[in-house]
């Protein structure tokens, strides 16, 4: 007994110390004078190596922290429990300002934000939201909303060009995206994206697909040797962690992918073509600026092409000129105005 | 690479030493030991002359296997003085023993069990280099053992021979690196009379060869029979020196314990008519699926003790188990007072009167994490007045245990006292004490004195004696024979799984116990 | 009768030299890590005590540690290694989970008991099977507890994924539907008095277990059975206790004890049930019951320091920017101290076997 007494301790000594959870960077802290000011981030149950929104919204507070000499600080979610009690643990030791990456923060941060009113709140993609579901504008929350259809429009034209010409592997005029829950931010992309196609290529195939899931690859995965299976040769992906799933199986198939919120080039060279970009960092950089200037606003902020809020990311070379230059012109008339790309979905 | 032995006169520092000085062998003097507050040695002397065999007795704990501990370099003393031959020594760990030519054979052998006889022999010693020539070492061997007059097979593996041969080999051992002093520790307790009786047939050879011996023991029959003289150890203090054959074993029992001992309780009264126990036909497998009993029939009345004598491992405690119902029997019956319990667990044989003083008080008796009154109800938890309304009452089972510890002088008589901190013979008071305190019709008592110091001893055959007084019935198992010859009112003989004889105790002479425990019923008849 | 007092008492030393050294040990991975160990554990001292929000967020992280840490130590005490809580823990919030969805309409007075019964009733079972393939087939309780934690896992992950429990609307990961009303344990501080707190009625269970699993063992008859099968099983067979339905009793109650914990959880804190639910307490809680002794002060002390770690490690990465991974490190070096000292008694009984001379005094 005493010798498998000696070995069950060894396994718990192991899983004890592998069952820690993912791994995060740590918030460095400045020379932190006795007024600096203090901004925290808590990041959505995807973790700060999401190479996504959670990433980008981490490298903000980093560029503000270094900028304006603040004090950041960041707390990774695990589950979603966690949200309430995260940001709860930032406003009670008076932080300026509290930032919830994500919409599915939005009850989170209206139930902190309205405990205490002295402290200021900004949710990522979305606005406060109660109990029962109903978003209100709180007067010590900002709103960060973004223009995600125009981001998906750019690259939806880039795949509409390639699937139209025929362009390398793209050989079947089908491409197809995946969200990872149908939420208003992930669908603006994608109506974006399919409203591109619908106009440059009427006749290509569009697939659309949720993966259900922000965190697990393997779903992602699934679905996307799904899509792959019906042709479809141009993934574009809105689906955080679960999305780099998706890309995994464009690879894997040798087909292309995009990527999504951050520009994802490096995530599989060769394979993604491009990235359609929403600034988040830009977003947690200006409001920490406009706390740290007086210049906070609540209620919505919109992120966009004319302020640069959105875009798209570095291309690969099998992107040919022509899609380039017609993606700068859709970016273009964007900003004026000429080209309002949809934000309700053409396929479900 | 040569396996030539070195003369022996390089090896040991004994053989060097000038003889002409005529000091003795050995010589311990002022010997001091203290582990924490523990004082177990208090200036102890012990002297050895060279060719004799010297006993060192004691009772447990009177310091013997610590100053050999010391003589063997396991221990360092915190004073006194050791001398070889008048010359001093300092003996740092057993290599520094070896070296001086002191030998050991362990009480528990140190042998490797699928190796050899001879592998085992040469086992640990540094000649030879790394590579083995078995003709060699089987040659070296076979000069030992026809200098020595000791018979084993070179070739054997350990584990195919019995115990009274890997003892053998173990003495070879020694004798393999040369030792002049061999000590031998306990050196019976796990033997057959008859092993016995060769064993002292080689130790006396020893002795005629010019070995030096000390034997360690607490058995004065053996004492009396084979050493020379005897030092008596008490308290950590010496007790007596005595030449054995200007003295008696009485004498020699006063210097352990201090005092004069009681004369074992006469048998006034006789055994009772009402049988108590029967067992007819009874089979059992052991737990390797071995027969274990094969058909054994017996009685015991009301007011009878019955002895079982036999070698240990002829079924014996198989027998045990399986009337307390802890084996499965898988043929026969077990009567008890003419009801079969013969497929009762435990609990249920024991809920008509059946006590119990297992073979192993330690990982049967008792538990020895718990203390002495948690010890005293096992088996009794469950029921007034130590439950009351599903719920322990600490406060009665600390009475309670307070209250057997003073009856059968459990020292410390403190209930409190964790079992396994308790001397073995308090132990055994703390075993003797749950069972035979609710007034047993049948108490199955197996090796109650294994182990034990005289006086422990004495204690148990008093408490069985009077139990057999109540008239309760008792089957004793035991393999000490002079236990089964004086207390049993009958001997039955256990070998390979049977009963070969019952005999009255009047006409059980060791001679024909000895015979019919090696399963030579005939020869005995 | 051992008092478990006199219990904590005899051996504190070990549990207190062991998470010293834990401690020595993760100071120099933080000063390898670049920062500065000081400020990095009052960081996690303030994290995890700093304000009564705090306090009652490692409360929270306590509660499931006692209880797990119960079921591991009451296995401990009759002689068998549960390492099964964590999926007895699962077992027993899936079991709550699906009844306070299922009847969620029903009143409080009737779900509640039928949601603690459920989580407490399914985690017996559970751990009542390890212990019934140990006492009747002989399969050692280390490997089906590890094989029923993957078990557990799996059939978790189906139920919530794509199988009868999944939620039509469950955000982000599988997840259950939310418990009814009448399930869920109050939050037992007023909202005035510390914002937003979570802390639940969950407490006062937690602390009834200890009770129970003080008077189970040390006040019941089956408790004292249960430990003289754990400290002698031999010894206790020979008496008339029969060491494999204790077996099969010990697992169950282990299994109970957890499974509760489980069921805390639901209608405590998450309210319904999720993949990824438990954060490995019935691995930790191994460690909480070696470490409080297998005593019920001990477990509570040790549940109080892992939980104070859980809670606090995360404000400790956040202020001081040392990974909360830290924390597992100082978890794992604890443990690590304990087995050794186990390892050494055990090399040490192991040499009182064929010592050369019988045992002095």
């Amino acid at each position: 007994m005493k010798r498998v007494l000696a070995l069950g301790l060894l396994a718990a000594t192991i899983v004890a110390a592998c069952g820690g959870g993912s791994s995060g960077t740590g918030g460095g802290s400045p020379a932190a004078s006795a007024k600096a000011i203090k901004i925290g981030l808590v990041t959505d149950v995807g973790g700060l190596n999401d190479k996504s929104f959670n990433q980008a919204a981490n490298t903000g507070r980093l560029n503000a922290e270094k900028d304006f000499s603040l004090q950041t600080s960041v707390i990774e979610s695990k589950k979603q429990e966690d949200y309430v009690p995260n940001l709860t643990t930032f406003a009670q030791q008076n932080y300026d300002l509290v930032i919830a990456v994500g919409f599915l923060m939005q009850n989170a941060a209206w139930k902190v934000a309205t405990q205490f009113p002295n402290v200021k709140f900004a949710i990522i993609d979305g606005a406060p939201a109660n109990d029962k579901g109903d978003t209100a504008n709180l007067p010590n929350v900002a709103n960060l909303f973004f223009k995600e259809q125009e981001a998906g429009y750019l690259v939806g034209v880039i795949a509409a060009t390639m699937a139209k010409n025929k362009v390398g592997k793209a050989t079947h005029n089908t491409v197809c995206s995946m969200g990872g829950i149908p939420i208003p931010p992930v669908d603006r992309y994608i109506a974006g994206y399919q409203d591109a196609i619908k106009t440059i290529s009427p006749t290509t195939t569009i697939l659309n697909g949720y993966s259900n899931d922000f965190v697990d690859q393997q779903k992602g995965k699934e679905v996307g040797l799904n899509h792959i299976s019906k042709n479809c040769d141009i993934l574009f992906q809105v689906a955080g962690g679960s999305g780099l799933g998706y890309i995994a199986a464009a690879k894997e198939k040798g087909v292309y992918g995009i990527g999504v919120d951050v520009d994802q080039i490096d995530v599989a060279p060769g394979t993604v073509i491009t990235s359609a970009i929403k600034r988040v960092d830009k977003a947690v950089y200006d409001t920490s600026k406009a706390v740290k200037d007086g210049s906070f606003k609540a209620g919505d902020n919109s992120f966009n092409a004319t302020n640069d809020g959105i875009g798209y990311g570095k291309l690969d070379s099998v992107v040919p000129a022509d899609a380039k230059a017609a993606a700068d012109k859709a970016l273009a008339d964007i900003k004026s105005g000429a080209i309002k790309p949809k934000t309700d979905l053409t396929v479900k | 690479m040569t396996l030539e032995p070195r003369p022996e006169r390089e090896r040991g520092a004994l053989a060097t030493a000038v003889a002409a000085e005529k000091a003795p062998l050995l010589e311990m003097r002022g010997i001091e030991k203290r582990f924490g507050d523990l004082h177990a040695l208090r200036g102890v002397d012990l002297t050895v002359r060279e060719g004799e065999i010297h006993a060192l007795v004691g009772e447990n704990g009177a310091g013997k296997s610590t100053l050999m501990n010391v003589l063997y370099g396991l221990y360092r003393p915190d004073a006194g003085a050791i001398r070889i031959r008048g010359r001093e020594v300092r003996i740092g760990g057993p290599r520094d023993a070896i070296a001086l030519g002191i030998g050991m054979i362990h009480q528990h052998f140190m042998l490797v069990p699928p190796l050899s006889v001879a592998e085992n022999v040469v086992l640990g010693d540094e000649r030879g280099g790394p590579l083995l020539d078995h003709a060699a070492i089987e040659r070296r061997v076979h000069e030992l053992e026809a200098r020595f007059h000791i018979e084993v097979d070179v070739a054997a593996r350990i584990e195919d021979i019995p115990l009274g041969l890997q003892q053998r080999v173990e003495i070879l051992k020694v004798l393999y690196r040369g030792s002049e002093l061999l000590i031998f520790d306990e050196p019976t307790a796990v033997l057959t009379p008859l092993e016995v009786d060769e064993l002292f047939g080689i130790v006396r050879t020893l002795r005629d060869e010019g070995k030096t011996l000390i034997l360690i023991t607490h058995k004065l029959r053996e004492v009396m029979a084979v050493t020379d003289r005897i030092t008596v150890l008490r308290a950590g203090r010496n007790a007596g020196e005595l030449v054995t054959k200007n003295t008696n074993p009485s004498e020699i029992a006063r210097a352990m314990v201090g005092r004069e001992l009681h004369d074992i309780m006469e048998r006034t009264t006789p055994p009772g008519n009402e049988v108590i126990l029967a067992v007819r036909g009874l089979e059992a497998r052991s737990d390797r699926g071995a027969a274990a009993l094969q058909g054994v029939d017996f009685e015991v009345r009301a007011g009878e003790i019955l002895g079982i004598a036999g070698v240990g491992g002829n079924g014996q405690s198989e027998l045990a188990q399986t009337i307390l119902g802890l084996r499965e029997p898988t043929a026969g019956s077990i009567l008890i007072g003419g009801v079969d319990i013969s497929r009762d667990d435990p609990k249920r044989t024991r809920a008509r009167g059946v006590a119990y003083v297992p073979e192993d008080r330690h990982l049967e008796g008792l538990v020895l994490a718990f203390t002495v009154a948690d010890d005293f109800i096992l088996g009794k938890q469950d029921r007034p007045p130590y439950a009351v309304h599903g719920a322990l009452d600490p406060a009665a089972i600390l009475r309670a245990g307070g209250r057997l510890a003073a009856e059968y002088d459990v020292r410390p008589p403190n209930p409190r006292a964790i079992v396994g901190n308790l001397s073995g013979g308090n132990q055994q008071k703390v075993v003797l004490g749950r069972e035979l305190s609710e007034q047993p019709k049948l108490i199955v008592v197996s090796q109650p004195t294994r182990g034990l110091d005289i006086a422990a001893t004495e204690y148990v055959h008093e408490r069985l004696l009077e139990q057999r007084a109540h008239g309760a019935a008792i089957l004793l198992i035991s393999s000490e024979l002079d236990e089964i010859r004086a207390l049993s009112d009958r001997i039955a003989v256990m070998f390979e799984g049977r009963i070969v004889a019952t005999l009255d105790a009047s006409a059980a002479t060791e001679e024909r116990l000895g015979l019919l425990m090696a399963g030579q019923a005939d020869a005995a008849a | 009768m051992r008092q478990p007092t006199a219990q904590w008492a005899t051996g504190p030393a070990v549990p207190v030299v062991s998470v010293v050294v834990a401690l020595a040990i993760g100071a120099l991975f933080v000063l390898a890590s670049g920062h500065d160990p000081i400020s990095a554990y009052v960081d996690l001292f303030r994290g995890a005590f700093g304000s009564p929000y705090d306090i009652t967020e490692t409360l929270i992280q306590t509660i499931p540690l006692v209880l797990a840490g119960l079921a591991v130590a009451v296995a401990f005490r009759s002689g068998l290694f549960n390492i099964g809580a964590e999926s007895q823990l699962l077992v027993g919030a899936v079991a709550a989970g699906a009844v306070g969805a299922r009847f969620g309409s029903l009143p409080g007075p009737l779900l509640f008991p039928m949601v603690l019964l459920a989580g407490i009733g399914a985690g017996a079972v559970w751990g009542g099977i390890a212990g019934y393939l140990k006492a009747a087939r002989g399969v050692n309780e280390v490997i089906t507890t590890i094989m029923q934690n993957y078990i557990v896992v799996f059939v978790m992950h189906w139920l919530l994924q794509n199988g009868p429990m999944t939620a039509p609307n469950a955000l982000g990961t599988p997840a259950s539907a939310p418990i009814g009303d009448g399930a869920v344990l109050p939050v037992i501080i007023p909202n005035e008095l510390v914002p937003l707190t979570r802390l639940h009625a969950g407490l006062f269970l937690a602390v009834a277990a200890v009770v129970v699993f003080w008077f189970l063992l040390w006040r019941t008859p089956l408790g004292y059975e249960l430990r003289a099968v754990g400290l002698g099983a031999r010894a206790a067979a020979q008496a008339g206790i029969d060491p494999r339905s204790r077996t099969v009793i010990a697992m169950a109650i282990a299994g109970g004890f957890a499974g509760l914990a489980g069921m805390i959880q639901v209608s405590g804190v998450f309210h319904r049930v999720f993949d990824g639910f438990s954060s490995g307490y019935g691995f930790d809680a191994i460690a909480v019951a070696l470490l409080g002794k297998n005593s019920p002060i001990g477990i509570v002390l040790a549940a109080l320091l892992f939980g104070g770690f859980a809670r606090g490690g995360t404000i400790m990465q956040a202020n001081a920017g040392v990974s909360s991974q830290l924390v597992s490190v100082i978890e794992a070096t604890v443990l690590f101290v304990i087995a050794a000292e186990l390892i050494v008694r055990l090399l040490a009984a192991r040499r009182r076997g064929p010592k050369p001379l019988e045992a002095i005094a």
